[in-house]
């Protein structure tokens, strides 16, 4: 195995091909991965979970219910149903920002009981919140808003998209002050949704834990890496989930073959918020939010060379810019030539940023696998 | 564990020879470094699995591995792999690439060197799975008959350079994996229901009216003995990935393509003459498996299986006998499954790691690997020996 006729390539490099130099060759051209040690990682987890995601799931909890109150007093006849109707729809505006802040986060007690789905089932390729939804509103059955026929109803009206038709979309939203039923049904959704909120925050105290305890026997984490993984995928994975649902799908494959109405929440007008919102989450996550030395959340970023760091800082910077100069509602930019061209030009933006982010992780050792989305 | 991918598609690169290559000597064996005086030391270590990997710069390989999850030899794939046939008799074994699969390659168990390399029948591609016969003489490839969509099985003579000698239909749409029945005639074939077409890329083109089946085939010239489906209301379960033990019994890993966050079972058994039996896990256990497994596998004796499911992080065992669902464990990104030891299993993962479930199934033990891996192993871990 060690003869030389065996290694025709080192010998076209001009190496002799003596093993001391095929190795020493080999350990220049290897990439330098920095270090992070394990204690290391484990602070990251930790400060990670307490300042990024326990916080996140908090301001849901409590957004949500708000909006369970705005729903209550709009439906209990207002003086003013207008404004009632603003109010919960700024609440509405509020929760979806919270869950937009934290959509990211696709484990833990989000998955408990399919919340995840039910707090906002969407891409909804057939319509199922409309359908299920108009089913249920036509039914005029009290009963089936009861607990147990509620729990047992499907995901699609469980949560912010069938709320948003029914605060933002006409026939609707005038029917909440004409008839009972449809406000009832607001009511139980929102409920539902602060209730599942509620539950997520409060479980995350007991998952906090696993990230201080892995490696035993019944652990949820294999080590403190396998947590830092799970952690760094709800950064990187999002990037071109944004990109290719949040932007591509509704663009389609050419300029004339966009579809504004699958963009997310298009019936609230917030399709661009919402991306600025994850956008900017993921740079908390990045970046930390330490605003002192002696801060713990300082992120990925602080266990990055600087080089890296200021690459990646810089093209957070640069999708902010472009997502800045977008003026119109998405819906309508979607539309025009120039709007869609500027879409295009941030999809790959963030397939750059997405591209940056594996790449940094990869050096530090972190192998995400294929993402959640791969299969055959 | 030491790879040195990295470096050598470097190399590659520098040379200009990146593509099908035949694989070199590997300098680095098992992170240690050794003076030329103790070479070869691959020679004498037995080659027991078998994976298609993936490094960080995208490049897939074929490793060989040994029972240690030591990468004693590797070949440069030209594009991702999926499952590896492993030949009963001859030491070789035959890659068909992943779905829309343009390659199928021949390469030595003994030390990865390339053997053949062929292109699939003009109008047909591969869905990165096959299986021999056992004599070894005959490699059965599912393939798709792109301007009809139909399922087929190509069948090629080892013996002959592996020239196509017959075709046979799968009776469906999308055939996955395939295995030889314990009876040495019989082909159970997983025919997934999903229409593709390589023009659109991976995309799947029927999903509202999709309907999978589990065929038995004659492996002489492809008579239809028996074909299955599920219910109706289960039309959106797609049969993939499947195992069939001693005894005949088909343990069955399915896909859900219906909207998410609906629970419908994704195991089953089947046996010949019967209607397909689904399993359905303890609740939660089913809903973290968020509607897809990836592999299926018996142990040696027969007696369980196991159910990887990546999505979920998530391994199931399951009791042959009855079908009864035994345990969980966590494992991220999981779904190469294969046998060790008599009862045991062998895991792997997109993480480039290796895990072995003992045969008192207590724990998961994590493979001791000296470096961290830098690789993601593909969907399916196969066993040489």
């Amino acid at each position: 195995m060690n003869h030389p006729k065996q290694l025709p390539i080192l010998k076209q490099l001009g190496l002799r091909s003596t093993w001391v130099r095929a190795l020493a060759l080999i350990l220049v051209l290897v990439p330098q991965s920095q270090a992070v040690s394990t204690s290391q990682w484990q602070s990251f987890n930790l400060s990670t979970v307490n300042q990024y995601i326990i916080p996140g799931y908090q301001a849901l909890s409590q957004e949500s219910a708000q909006l369970l109150q705005a729903t209550q007093s709009l439906c209990t006849k207002p003086e003013k149903p207008e404004q009632a109707l603003q109010a919960a729809r700024a609440s509405f505006h509020d929760t979806m920002d919270a869950w937009q802040h934290i959509q990211n986060i696709q484990f833990g007690p989000v998955q408990t009981l399919m919340r995840n789905y039910s707090m906002q089932f969407w891409p909804d390729k057939k319509n199922h919140v409309g359908k299920d939804l108009a089913q249920l509103l036509s039914s005029n059955d009290p009963h089936a808003l009861s607990d147990t026929e509620f729990h047992k109803a499907s995901v699609s009206i469980k949560g912010l998209p069938a709320i948003e038709r029914l605060l933002f979309e006409e026939p609707e939203t005038k029917a909440l002050q004409e008839k009972p039923f449809h406000c009832q049904t607001l009511i139980r959704i929102a409920d539902y949704t602060a209730n599942s909120a509620k539950a997520s925050a409060a479980e995350w105290q007991q998952m906090k834990s696993e990230f201080a305890e892995t490696g035993t026997e019944d652990s949820y984490f294999e080590d403190d890496i396998d947590a830092a993984t799970t952690l760094l995928k709800t950064l990187v994975e999002p990037i071109e989930v944004i990109r290719d649902l949040k932007l591509l799908r509704p663009m389609g494959s050419e300029f004339g073959q966009q579809k504004s109405t699958r963009l997310e929440s298009w019936r609230s007008e917030r399709s661009l918020r919402n991306i600025r919102i994850n956008l900017e989450s993921l740079f908390q996550l990045y970046s930390g939010t330490a605003t002192s030395e002696n801060d713990q959340h300082k992120g990925l970023s602080a266990l990055l060379d600087k080089q890296t760091d200021s690459a990646i800082r810089q093209q957070f910077s640069q999708i902010q810019k472009q997502l800045s100069e977008i003026t119109q509602p998405l819906s309508q930019s979607i539309e025009t030539e120039a709007g869609y061209k500027a879409l295009t030009a941030l999809a790959d933006s963030l397939l750059g940023l997405h591209d940056l982010l594996g790449n940094a992780v990869a050096a530090l050792d972190i192998h995400l696998g294929f993402n959640s989305r791969d299969g055959d | 564990m030491k790879l040195t991918d990295l470096t050598r598609r470097e190399l590659l690169l520098k040379t200009g020879t990146l593509g099908l290559l035949t694989a070199l000597p590997l300098p680095l064996f098992a992170g240690k470094l050794h003076p030329a005086s103790s070479l070869p030391l691959t020679e004498n270590i037995p080659a027991t699995y078998v994976s298609a990997m993936t490094d960080r710069n995208n490049q897939h390989w074929l490793a060989i591995l040994n029972n240690d999850g030591d990468v004693l030899h590797q070949l440069a794939l030209p594009e991702r792999a999926h499952q590896i046939a492993v030949n009963p008799v001859r030491p070789e074994v035959a890659i068909a690439a992943r779905r829309p699969g343009t390659y199928l390659i021949i390469a030595s168990s003994a030390n990865g060197k390339l053997l053949q390399s062929l292109k699939p029948e003009p109008g047909h591609h591969f869905y990165g799975h096959g299986v021999y016969s056992a004599d070894g003489r005959f490699l059965y490839t599912t393939e798709n008959h792109i301007a009809s969509g139909e399922g087929r099985i190509f069948v090629r003579d080892a013996e002959s350079h592996y020239a196509t000698v017959k075709v046979f239909d799968t009776h469906g749409i999308g055939p996955h994996e395939l295995k030889l029945h314990p009876n040495g005639e019989t082909l159970v074939v997983a025919n997934g229901g999903i229409l593709t077409h390589p023009d659109k890329g991976r995309e799947k083109l029927n999903l509202s009216t999709m309907q999978a089946s589990l065929v038995y085939l004659s492996r002489h010239d492809g008579t239809l003995l028996e074909k299955h489906i599920l219910p109706a209301e289960l039309h959106q379960l797609s049969i993939r990935h499947i195992d069939i033990n001693q005894q005949a019994l088909v343990a069955i890993a399915m896909q859900f393509e219906g909207e998410p966050g609906i629970n419908v079972p994704l195991i089953a058994s089947h046996t010949k003459g019967q209607a397909i039996k689904t399993l359905m896990a303890p609740p939660a256990t089913n809903s973290r498996m968020k509607n897809y497994c990836g592999s299926v596998c018996f142990n040696q004796s027969g007696s369980l299986f196991a159910v990887s499911s990546p999505r979920g992080n998530l391994i199931s065992i399951w009791d042959a006998s009855d079908g009864t669902f035994i345990k969980d464990y966590r494992c991220r990104d999981v779904c190469g499954i294969s046998q060790f030891g008599q009862h045991g299993f062998m895991f792997s993962n997109g993480a480039g790691k290796l895990y072995q479930l003992d045969n008192d199934m207590a724990q998961l033990r994590p493979l001791q690997q000296s470096e961290p891996p830098s690789i993601a192993w593909d969907n399916h871990l196969s066993r040489i020996s």
